[in-house]
């Protein structure tokens, strides 16, 4: 005890110091009840959340196993306010169990009979509850079982949730051993083995896997396993596409079983591949497609990037609890903090792998980011400083003397393949005129997307200029530098997707480049701040150089 | 020592024994001292104890078995033995023979065989000494008598019955149980309405023993020692030191205003507490210690008195962190201030000894017996055989070890609810849990026992000595820390204070007392406000770093430090602007340099001296400048004819407005009160334009 690896502070927050001989085993024994928060080189900082620790002990743990790992590495006595404090918070999970009882109604019971006439009362709790049936159980309206959850879950008495899943329309979907294009070998990784089996035990729940560990595989994986008529739901309908073909490439359906469900076509088929935007898309007032969705029979329900799930979702999946339920994402934090939801809807993290995991074992790219910061002429620095508050941002993230700069990175990587990520179109396309590449935005049709892609992944295409529409789920593999030169604010989760565009391993193991680059002395950089502490969180080295530097090495 | 100090370190049965020869009085002989104190008391036990009072000079007993003492023994027990004047005593002041013989008759004796009231004293006292007689008459007595009879018996002196005396019992109820008692001799007058049990009587009621029981040293149960007793008190050690050192930071450079009562407001103690994850009334303790440490002093004028660091906080800051562990320790073995007082809030419902229901630092109460029940704590649980005590056993020890440094054991006499703890047991937890919160002692699981450098702090070792042994489990925070990634500094078990200080100076905690520091614009800001350069900072985080410091950090200094002073604000009270060339020259003037006048650019200059100073040189100079308004309009100065408005009362101001119409352009009064008003206040609309009129006129 006294020289192990973890300080635990009486704040929740427990620090790991990496170099110490025995991290890896005191990092193995917290990490299914602590939440990484940050894990910058040196040391990392783990929370004990209270939904990290429901996580754990719907995953089985015991307070007392997670006391006696904390004992066992810390170097101090662990605060004994702390503990009590653990074991009362990991004792709320599970005094309250949804079952399905015999007769086929769903009924919340608990053996605590206090703790049932406690939420029984409570008015945010009320509602969702139908007859009392007897003093340890009250029955609950089907249509309920979501709402019930989040509102116990507001309350700090999480229920377990064991009332089971319908099985929905069986439909028998095989990996195959080659992909069916190309005819390379292929196998579910270890941790998407993992993933697959963590997930199948619970029946649903959220897996979190960094951006090109291969989410997609871990939900095909999950459809085999289930086996089960599925409707995935997705970002866009070019990630649609995506799915669509891994589907086909990677199983045994037949191009009739997967059906597309977007703004441009309406197929349901036994697999449905369905975008957010239509689902949520309003007719006269109403959800129309969303309704539509939740009358079929479907045995799994697969919701891709699950931290960006709009609140209509949310409302739409509190009604179908009795399927199972797979959320995939590469991050749990949601700019708009509702990750209770995620954890009441979807369900708990089943699995997680950190990125710095992946990265070492050669699974994903190693990443370098680079900062760099560029000098306004006085002339911009003006227009900047009289610009209204609003338009400040825009001002100094397109500003012009930001193209020389982009010039010279992208003629200083003139044999990689080049993304240039921003968000505003005018600059954008100045840029594409620029570098003499492609724009694609949200405007470019599905069909011309795809095309260039295509030639940008067979190599015939070196630089493509893109606005937020590459920020999800574009697979880009052979991309190994990005530029970003404006972006939302100080977005960390658009952050993370921008990086993943980059981090699919590259044929050759090299090293990915993801540069930023901001115009000095305004509110672009205090966005860039942000963000970069975002990435050194993530344990990415992160230098920050002039512009200057990038300028002098074209000659 | 005196008598009373000495008293207070006496034990129970010593200090019975003391209380003894108070009520027999000194000098006498070990034999009547026995014989006094009857055969509850065995031999072995008197003569310890007469060993022990010997000791500190109480009972000084001579070879023939006499025992001579100071003078005045019964002085610390008010009434020694709970005993009042003897019948001799009263007889002197209010009780009449006709009384004395009322009481003899009433007593069933015979009347005395001498004659005089000397003879009937005698005869009172003796049958009042006699346990049987007096015996049978408390028995005749009804159930009030009784009841005042039990009350005088309790009272620490005479009660006051109303209407005795007097003739009629009228309206006072207790008169007839008095009178009734009066009559037996169980009650005597000292004054009219104040009366007292004889001593004889007293003793009687008592079987003639001025102790009837002896009571026994309390049985301490054996207990082992908590295996991990020594790094509990190092834990409880170094969070009390963490706690002080983060209240220092936070009232380092913002002293904490008080409220008006003196203390500090419930809200801000809160707040601090959660921050330095405290308990309220721990943190109470901590800065009512740091007060008496003299780290920590209320200042600033009265009405705006707000909490701070002494000038000696600098130093104590400095010195290693078991020094200050150790003038912690010091502080609260010295303090008469009750600090503990905070903690028995915690106990339950507040005894009636608490200052109240919430802890209130710096307006503790003093007490003289504070430092003596720390003492004598730490001193139980340093001696005792088994090495740790049962927290029940142990006030139970520590009221027989020092009764007159504890509250008697009352289960809630005075509480009308009957809800009150032990106020005994209450005050001992809390002196524990102060032991305990420093570390110099541990309490876990229902049992007690001495902590750190416990035995150094009982024999007074200063705080030097306290510290040196302290030393090993109170190491200084180290010099060396990580710098992550993400801009922060991680220290990890604390920082040297020295180190720690500099830190705090361009880095800000992540939250109060974690050992994580984030480096960011702000902060560095602050670095460079108070004069030190990048270079500085950069070779200090280098110089304590154990890793690499990331490029990210290093291009953050610079781009703070080139940042740093971009605009610049200073204070000037006169400003010079127009032609670059004629500023230039009227800088360069011998009565530009006389005026300070600085060139700030081409074509401004400022002084520290007035417009009209500057003005009259430049004009002396044959320059021929023109007054500016703050604005930047030109101001006409003293060039038109002056006019002294009357000051208008309000009858006049009154008339003024009812005048109408007997304004002109020029004229000194004003028919609109409202215009008067601004006129008078400076702001002057109608003779600012006159002015501009005059001036284009002049020109």
């Amino acid at each position: 005890m006294a020289d192990g690896a973890l300080i635990v502070q009486s704040d929740r927050s427990v620090l790991l110091e990496v170099d110490h001989p025995r991290a890896d085993a005191a990092r193995t024994a917290i990490a299914p009840f602590a939440e990484l928060e940050k894990s910058p080189e040196h040391v990392h900082t783990y929370r004990l959340t209270p939904l990290a620790l429901w996580n754990a002990r719907a995953a089985g743990l015991t307070p007392e196993q997670v006391t006696a790992a904390l004992q066992e590495h810390s170097r101090y006595p662990v605060p004994p306010g702390l503990l009590t404090i653990l074991v009362e918070t990991m004792g709320r999970y599970g005094r309250l169990v949804l079952l399905a009882d015999p007769d086929g109604r769903l009924v919340l019971t608990s053996r605590d009979p206090a703790v049932l006439e406690e939420v029984v009362r409570a008015r945010k709790v009320a509602p969702h509850l139908g007859e009392r049936l007897a003093p340890d159980r009250v029955e609950v309206p089907l249509g309920e079982r979501g709402r019930l959850k989040q509102a116990l879950l507001a309350l700090g008495w999480p229920a377990d949730d064991q009332a089971g899943y319908v099985e929905g329309a069986p439909l028998p979907v095989e990996l195959l051993e080659a992909n069916a294009t190309t005819g390379d070998r292929f196998g579910l990784r270890r941790y998407q083995r993992e993933s697959v089996a963590a997930f199948a035990a619970a029946g649903s729940g959220v897996i979190v896997l960094p951006c090109g560990a291969g989410k997609t595989l871990v939900g095909i994986g999950a459809m085999a396993a289930v086996g089960a008529r599925t409707l995935i739901l997705v970002t866009s309908t070019l990630a649609a596409r995506q799915w669509r073909d891994e589907l086909l490439d990677r199983t045994n359906l037949e191009p009739a079983q997967v059906g597309e469900y977007s703004g441009a076509r309406k197929e349901i088929a036994p697999v449905t591949i369905a975008t957010y935007q239509v689902l949520v898309a309003r007719r006269g007032g109403r959800h129309t497609h969303l309704d539509l969705l939740g009358l079929q029979d479907w045995g799994l329900i697969v919701y891709d990037e699950v931290h960006l799930l709009p609140a209509p979702v949310f409302r739409m999946t509190a009604e179908i609890q009795a399927r199972r339920r797979l959320g995939l994402t590469a991050t749990l934090v949601r700019e708009d903090g509702r990750e209770a939801d995620v954890f009441s809807l979807i369900g708990p993290k089943r699995y997680d792998v950190p990125w710095r995991d992946l990265e070492a074992q050669g699974w994903v790219a190693a990443a370098d980011c680079v900062e760099v910061r560029v000098d306004l002429t006085d002339e911009e620095r003006m227009d900047y400083a009289l610009a209204e508050p609003e338009e400040r941002y825009r001002r100094a993230a397109t500003a012009r003397s930001k193209l020389p700069v982009v010039a010279s990175l992208a003629t200083a990587h003139l044999a990689d393949r080049v993304l240039v990520i921003g968000q505003y179109l005018d600059q954008l396309r100045t840029l594409g005129e620029l570098l003499d590449a492609p724009v694609i935005t949200g405007d470019t049709l599905v069909k011309e997307r795809e095309e260039l892609f295509a030639a940008f992944r067979a190599g015939e295409l070196g630089r493509l200029v893109v606005s937020k529409v590459a920020n999800f789920s574009i697979d880009l593999p052979e991309a190994n530098v990005a530029i970003q030169v404006s972006g939302t604010f100080g977005s960390r989760q658009e952050e993370a997707q921008r990086l993943g565009r980059i981090l699919r391993p590259k044929a050759d193991g090299g090293r990915a480049r993801f540069y930023t680059v901001v115009s000095r002395d305004t509110n672009d950089t205090e966005y860039a701040q942000r963000r970069q502490r975002f990435l050194a969180e993530q344990g990415y080295a992160y230098q920050l150089i002039d512009a200057a530097a990038i300028l002098a090495t074209r000659t | 020592m005196s008598l009373a100090a000495a008293m207070r370190s006496l034990d129970l049965g010593a200090l019975r024994l003391a209380e003894l020869l108070a009520v027999v009085g000194l000098p006498t002989t070990v034999a009547a001292l026995a014989e006094a104190a009857g055969p509850g008391l065995d031999r072995g036990r008197l003569r310890a104890g007469l060993a022990a009072l010997a000791e500190l000079g109480i009972a000084l007993p001579g070879p023939d078995g006499t025992i001579s003492g100071p003078p005045r023994l019964g002085a610390p027990f008010g009434r020694p033995g709970g005993l009042g004047p003897p019948v001799a005593e009263l007889a002197k002041v209010g009780v009449s023979a006709e009384r004395l013989d009322r009481i003899l008759a009433n007593l069933g004796m015979p009347p005395p065989t001498g004659a005089g009231k000397a003879a009937l004293v005698r005869a009172v006292s003796a049958a009042l000494a006699d346990p049987r007689v007096v015996a049978r008459a408390a028995a005749g007595a009804d159930q009030d008598a009784r009841r005042l009879l039990d009350e005088a018996l309790a009272a620490p002196g005479p009660i006051t019955v109303m209407g005795v005396g007097y003739g009629r019992f009228a309206g006072y109820p207790d008169a007839e149980p008095a009178s009734w008692l009066l009559d037996r001799g169980l009650l005597l007058p000292v004054t009219y309405s104040q009366l007292v049990v004889p001593r004889e009587a007293a003793l009687g009621l008592r079987g003639g023993l001025v102790f009837p029981e002896w009571p026994a040293p309390p049985v301490i149960e054996p207990l082992g020692r908590l295996q991990d007793g020594p790094a509990r008190a190092a834990a409880a050690a170094t969070r009390a030191v963490v706690a002080a050192e983060g209240v220092c930071a936070r009232l380092d450079r913002e002293p904490l205003a008080l409220v008006r009562a003196g203390t500090v407001a419930i809200r801000d103690l809160r707040r601090l507490a959660r921050d330095l994850s405290l308990a309220d009334e721990e943190l109470a303790l901590v800065v009512d210690l740091l007060v008496e440490a003299a780290v920590l002093a209320v200042g600033g004028p009265f009405g705006q008195r707000s909490l701070g660091l002494r000038p000696e906080a600098d130093a104590w800051l400095a010195a290693p962190r078991a020094r200050r562990w150790a003038d912690l320790a010091a502080a609260w073995r010295a303090a008469d201030l009750a600090v503990e007082d905070h903690l028995v809030t915690r106990q339950g419902p507040a005894s009636k000894d608490a200052t109240g229901d919430r802890a209130r630092p710096l307006a503790g109460r003093r007490l003289a017996a504070a430092a003596a029940r720390r003492r004598s704590l730490l001193e139980a649980l340093t001696t005792l055989p088994a090495q740790a005590a049962a927290l029940d056993t142990l006030a139970a020890l520590l009221a027989w070890r020092q009764p007159m440094a504890w509250p008697p054991a009352s289960r809630g006499a005075q509480d009308p609810a009957g809800a009150g703890i032990d106020e005994l047991e209450a005050t001992v937890r809390a002196v524990l849990d102060a032991a305990t919160f420093l570390g110099v002692a541990v309490a876990e699981g229902g049992r007690a026992q001495a902590g750190l450098a416990a035995e150094g702090w009982l024999a007074g070792a200063g705080p030097a000595v306290l510290a040196e042994v302290a030393a090993s489990v109170l190491p200084d925070g180290s010099d060396r820390f990580l710098i992550a990634g993400d801009l922060t500094v991680v220290a990890p078990g604390g920082l040297a204070p020295g180190v720690e200080t500099r830190l705090a100076g361009l880095a800000d905690r992540e939250t109060a007392g974690s050992g994580t520091w984030r480096v960011h614009d702000a902060s560095l800001r602050r670095a460079f406000d108070e004069g030190r350069s990048a270079d500085e900072v950069l070779d200090f985080l280098r110089r304590h770093s154990s890793t690499p410091l990331p490029q990210a950090l290093e291009y953050l200094v610079a781009e703070a430090a080139r940042r740093h002073g971009r605009l610049r604000v200073g204070g000037a009270a006169t400003y010079l602007r127009g032609d670059p060339a004629l500023v230039t020259g009227a800088v360069r003037s011998a009565a530009g340099r006389r005026l300070g006048l600085r060139e700030l650019a081409p074509g401004v200059a400022v002084t520290g001296r007035s417009q009209a100073e500057l003005l009259a040189v430049l004009r002396k100079a044959g320059e021929a400048p023109l007054a500016e308004e703050a604005d930047g309009s030109p101001r006409p100065e003293g060039l038109r004819p002056v006019r002294h408005a009357q000051r208008p009362g309000p009858d006049r101001l009154g008339r003024a407005a009812t005048a109408g119409n007997g304004r002109d352009g020029h004229g000194s009064h004003e028919a609109d009160p409202a215009a008067a008003v601004a006129r008078l206040r400076g702001r002057l609309p109608v003779q600012a334009a006159t002015g501009t009129d005059q001036r284009a006129a002049r020109g």
